[in-house]
């Protein structure tokens, strides 16, 4: 049975997703870079995907403004703002990979007759970015409950937050190795999908139009050689 | 006849090391390395002898850090293929020897619930951790749709929750009907009930007893409240203390209930403490108020104008079912968390007024830091003298110069504890601070407590969670009992 979502096809999102960021980086020159942010911004406002946009903007614009604030030491005006441009692109271009549910791109793989470790593999790193700011956040909480502030005990905070980080890390490692081993995940059996992601109409109007726009920019960008 | 689990013979040492360079040594003989090893080494257990047939349920019951968990992973091949140590020993399973198999290869034969359920948990949704072990063993969608719901109906969790916003007790369930979905017929589960509500512990312990005697299941269940497991269970295996000097434990096996529970009560630990009824000032000052609050996560309403006060002096304990909102509670009051609507107002909102609070985290792993446990005790203490009394009490003279970390899970638990308690907080904060704890480590906690209590001339302000009903009587005097919105 094919489960009914909102969002893209996995492998598509993912495919996108990197065709966006090197098109981005590639265009970050260009005087219609503006208009190539925006159609692709409408393109997925249309698809729904605005709760992803309003959680990311807040992110890419502090990146962009680190990553610019760093160019000024070393370059002029225009590299500045190509620098706040890439991170834009690359904004752009994390919309679409963010919306990916992990457990879908994994059964996404396995469908495609991907090896599960590879697959596997991805979606422990995946989830491990989410384990890890969880955990940040949890030490960072203890530390102000036994009453350590880095304004007064710098060296004594790094080691409030850092050792019990490294422990944690650790631990969820091992626990994870042991949970996906005793769980009977395996590299040599295939396995089965509790759920079969397919390609849906809405997968194949969104690839239509992302891929005409893509195609109208990347004529733009060729067509002054 | 074969067992459903046979284990002879099973000794097992983390000792790696070789055994000390002299003549002996010269000669390459694995008999003569083995004696020489044995020798030298200190054992979690040796030479254990003992067989359980289908359609049991045993309760492994003792101290913590006595090798209950040890002798769990041995079983299920976590040691020593993840973990290193040193097994010696034959384990059947329904027969067959499983010794040098692969974690792999008995995972087929032996299900496991491990402690730590929050270090286990892969996906971020319901649904998906529970099919996981079962897309793993090939299942069709149409079983797995049926166990699923099956399992969603047991546990009572909701199949898209999102798996970080779980409660501590939701995750263990979590984990445990992960390890029912497989269906092997023998299930070892470690301190499965250990952050679970009363009502939720039982309906898991009915299920298990269900599928003991109906479905031949073979059930083995490391708990220390055992209050609660008894009534269930046909024979108990209690871990003591070995008689031989280079042995930690040994297991004596009791086969009638009724005289276990009789040994129980006689030993004279139970009796030691006793509680203290507060008695409350009526004009003591506020120092929580709690006016109309409304809290929700991720659309699911946890607080719906709620009110509530705490005064100096009182003594709170927090109770309900698994995933009704007490750490978030905690977490509210102390400012981590912000209402959705209206307030709370606390004398210890300002940053400096807050080191007058003490919170003792669920996971100690958290709170300890420093490279020993005597610098982790006299970290912030205020009273050296209160510090070596609290040494005393809990018996950390022997492992002061040790890293916290490498403590036992209840021995960090314990410190964590101390190391709390030894800033003489006026405010106390206890999220289930009894979980994995033997009686004789609750014992030293509650004594811990009462010492405090002592030196802070009954000022002291106590608010705890527990699920523990060996604790809640002594843990405080006034109650405030959640439940779950539907």
């Amino acid at each position: 049975m094919c489960k009914e979502s909102h969002a893209i096809h996995p492998i598509l999102s993912l495919v996108y997703s990197l065709l966006l960021f090197v098109m981005g980086l590639l265009f970050v020159k260009q005087v219609w870079f503006w208009l190539y942010l925006i159609t692709f911004l409408i393109l997925f406002l249309l698809f729904r995907f605005e709760k992803i946009i309003i959680k990311t903007i807040p992110f890419i614009l502090i990146f962009g403004l680190i990553m610019a604030g760093l160019t000024i030491i070393n370059g002029n005006k225009s590299d500045v703002l190509y620098a706040f441009y890439r991170v834009l692109a690359l904004g752009l271009a994390s919309i679409l990979s963010i919306s990916i549910k992990p457990i879908n791109l994994v059964r996404a793989f396995n469908q495609l007759n991907i090896p599960r470790w590879i697959s596997l593999g991805l979606l422990i790193v995946i989830r491990f970015i989410q384990i890890f700011r969880e955990e940040m956040r949890q030490i960072r909480q203890a530390i102000t409950l036994r009453g350590i502030r880095f304004i007064e005990t710098p060296i004594l905070w790094g080691r409030a937050f850092f050792i019990p980080l490294i422990i944690r890390v650790l631990s969820i490692s091992e626990g994870l190795a042991i949970s996906l081993e005793t769980r009977g995940f395996s590299t040599e059996v295939d396995g089965s999908s509790f759920e079969i992601i397919c390609f849906k109409r809405r997968d194949l109007v969104f690839s239509c139009i992302f891929i005409a726009c893509l195609t109208f920019y990347i004529y733009l960008f060729f067509r002054r050689f | 006849m074969s067992f459903a689990l046979e284990i002879k013979n099973l000794s097992l040492s983390y000792d790696l090391t070789e055994g000390k360079s002299d003549n002996l040594t010269q000669i390459k003989s694995d008999e003569l390395t083995e004696i020489k090893s044995d020798a030298d080494k200190q054992w979690i257990f040796k030479d254990l002898n003992f067989q359980i047939e289908s359609g049991e349920f045993i309760l492994v019951a003792g101290p913590s850090g006595c090798g209950k968990s040890s002798l769990m992973n041995a079983i299920n091949g976590v040691i020593p293929n993840l973990k290193k140590a040193h097994v010696r020993g034959d384990i059947y399973i329904q027969g067959k020897r499983i010794t040098d198999g692969t974690v792999r290869e008995r995972t087929k034969l032996v299900g496991s619930v491990f402690q730590n359920p929050r270090e286990q948990i892969i996906f971020d949704e319901v649904s998906d951790e529970i099919v996981f072990p079962m897309e793993n063993l090939g299942k069709s969608p149409r079983k797995m749709r049926e166990k699923l719901t099956a399992l969603l109906k047991m546990t009572g969790l909701v199949a898209n929750s999102k798996t970080a916003t779980l409660s501590g007790g939701e995750k263990q369930k979590l984990i445990t009907a992960c390890t029912l979905a497989m269906e092997q017929k023998i299930l070892l589960l470690d301190e499965p009930l250990a952050n679970m509500d009363a009502n939720s512990a039982i309906e898991l312990l009915t299920l298990l007893r269900k599928l003991a005697k109906q479905e031949d299941y073979t059930v083995v269940l490391i708990e220390h409240r055992q209050e609660l497991v008894l009534p269930y269970v046909d024979r108990v295996f209690s871990c003591v203390k070995s008689d031989l000097e280079n042995v930690d434990m040994k297991i004596e096996i009791w086969e009638n209930i009724k005289e276990y529970q009789t040994y129980l009560c006689v030993i004279p630990q139970q009796k030691k403490w006793t509680a203290e009824i507060a008695t409350n000032d009526k004009d003591a000052e506020t120092i929580f108020s709690v006016k109309n609050m409304t809290y929700h996560i991720d659309n699911c309403l946890l607080f719906n104008n709620f009110s509530w006060q705490v005064k100096r002096g009182e003594e709170w304990v927090i109770l309900g079912e698994n995933g009704c909102g007490k750490t978030t509670l905690l977490k509210l009051l102390i400012g981590f968390e912000k209402p959705s609507e209206g307030s709370i107002s606390s004398l210890f909102n300002k940053r400096k007024k807050r080191k007058k609070i003490g919170y003792v985290l669920q996971n100690p792993d958290y709170q300890l830091f420093m490279p020993r446990v005597k610098d982790e005790l006299y970290l912030n203490s205020k009273s050296r003298e209160f510090v070596e009394q609290l040494i005393d009490l809990f018996g950390f003279d022997k492992m002061l110069e040790r890293h916290p970390l490498s403590l036992s899970e209840g021995q960090k638990r314990k410190l964590g504890f101390a190391c709390i308690i030894a800033n003489e907080p006026e405010i106390l904060f206890l999220d289930e601070p009894t979980v994995g704890l033997d009686t004789d480590s609750l014992e030293q906690l509650l004594c811990g407590l009462r010492l405090l209590k002592q030196k802070s001339d009954k000022d002291l302000t106590v608010l705890s969670v527990s699920h523990d009903k060996r604790a809640i009587p002594y843990l405080g005097n006034k109650f405030l009992t959640l439940s779950k919105f539907t």
